[in-house]
């Protein structure tokens, strides 16, 4: 079902006179939830800000193009996710950091952030995230912390509701099991 | 049921441990951080666009690349804003010879002239002389003032006593040249001896009075 508000807001945005005003309300409207999403993945809130940037100036370049196939908010999550993807790719190259590290290294971020304190759970369960493979990663952020179903789940990720189930599964565990352990 | 109780439900079967942790934010950021996000992204976007915008008007400038050619002189911006000259600073001596001078010589000026009308006037017209003076606007003098001058002069003999009564009657409102001869002619020969001879004055000087 489409959400009448964005849809008013795109045919706004396409029309020239209220471009800006309807930009401005896209953007008022989901930074908070997409900035989480993209915080969870790099971390540091400076890497957080640049995938921010890079995601608003695609939705700019690309809503007039956009044929709400699908929801708003899915396509603005899917650009999210893809730039944040990018960014940890980009970053991976430049550090010449192979994926098995990659978990290492924002362990490594998330503990040089303002207020770590790993003895506390809410930055235990971080820590755990970030020992999760990647895809899971995404998926279980979007499910534990945005309560996403797995519907517009597999929108984002172009992956069967089953398959995200599946992979929410076995994060649950490999979290639960890290917890115990630690 | 709802989504929440749906996830809540899930996470119960799957393990307990992450079921009951809370789904806090640990997260710190910048105040006022999305409050001025959409602004910023704003400004960005329109920034390349006009980036756009050029390479689209003339796409070779695209291809060039974006390096100043021109030389400067090396510590130009150091040197472009050098600490503002100051001008100096012109003394003012607390004692200044040149207005000393001149006000003693004013002061000495005055006195002068104040001792010279002391050495030539009578000691009796003095204190009337300083009271005119002392006064700046003659019009406000008073009548009886002006008679009891006339009539201490009378008292001197300077004066004819019979020529009170037109001192009296005229002086004040008529001070044309006639009315001044006549008012000289009343002075007395006697009058001017007694004078003399109360001031001890040489018989030069006294002879100058009467002629």
């Amino acid at each position: 079902m489409h959400d009448a508000e964005d849809s008013e807001l795109v045919r706004s945005f396409k029309e020239t006179s209220g471009k800006e005003t309807a930009y401005t309300a896209i953007v008022k409207k989901y930074q908070e939830k997409l900035y989480w999403q993209i915080r969870r993945m790099v971390i540091h809130h400076e890497d957080a800000n640049d995938v921010m940037q890079n995601v608003f100036i695609k939705v700019w370049n690309g809503l007039t193009a956009f044929r709400e196939d699908a929801q708003l908010s899915t396509w603005l999550y899917r650009i999210a996710v893809n730039e944040s993807l990018s960014y940890l790719e980009q970053q991976k190259k430049r550090t010449s950091v192979s994926w098995d590290d990659v978990g290492a290294s924002l362990e490594e971020k998330l503990q040089s952030e303002k207020g770590f304190d790993e003895n506390k759970a809410v930055w235990k369960l971080q820590l755990a995230v970030q020992q999760l493979p990647e895809k899971q990663r995404i998926v279980f952020n979007l499910r534990y912390f945005d309560e996403m179903p797995y519907g517009e789940m597999s929108k984002i990720l172009d992956t069967t509701a089953g398959a995200l189930k599946a992979s929410y599964h076995h994060a649950v565990k490999k979290i639960e099991a890290y917890l115990l352990d630690h | 049921m709802n989504k929440n109780t749906e996830i809540q439900s899930e996470l119960n079967d799957l393990g307990k441990a992450v079921a009951n942790l809370p789904a806090e934010n640990p997260f710190d950021i910048p105040e006022a951080y999305f409050a001025e996000f959409a602004e910023y992204i704003l400004l960005k976007i329109g920034e390349i666009e006009r980036i756009k915008e050029t390479e689209q008007l003339s796409p070779m400038l695209k291809t060039l690349q974006k390096e100043n050619p021109f030389a400067l002189p090396s510590d130009y911006f150091s040197q472009l804003n050098p600490a503002p000259q100051l001008s100096p600073v012109k003394r003012i001596g607390v004692f200044d010879a040149r207005k000393v001078i001149r006000y003693a010589a004013a002061a000495c000026l005055i006195l002068g002239l104040g001792l010279l009308l002391h050495l030539i006037l009578p000691p009796q017209i003095q204190p009337q002389l300083a009271n005119l003076l002392k006064v700046e606007n003659r019009d406000q003098f008073s009548e009886e003032s002006v008679l009891q001058y006339f009539q201490e002069l009378g008292d001197l003999g300077m004066l004819n006593a019979k020529d009170d009564g037109f001192a009296e009657n005229n002086l004040l409102v008529d001070l044309t040249r006639e009315s001044i001869e006549v008012l000289l002619s009343s002075i007395t020969e006697q009058g001017i001896s007694h004078y003399v001879s109360q001031q001890d004055l040489g018989g030069n000087q006294a002879s100058y009075l009467i002629n």
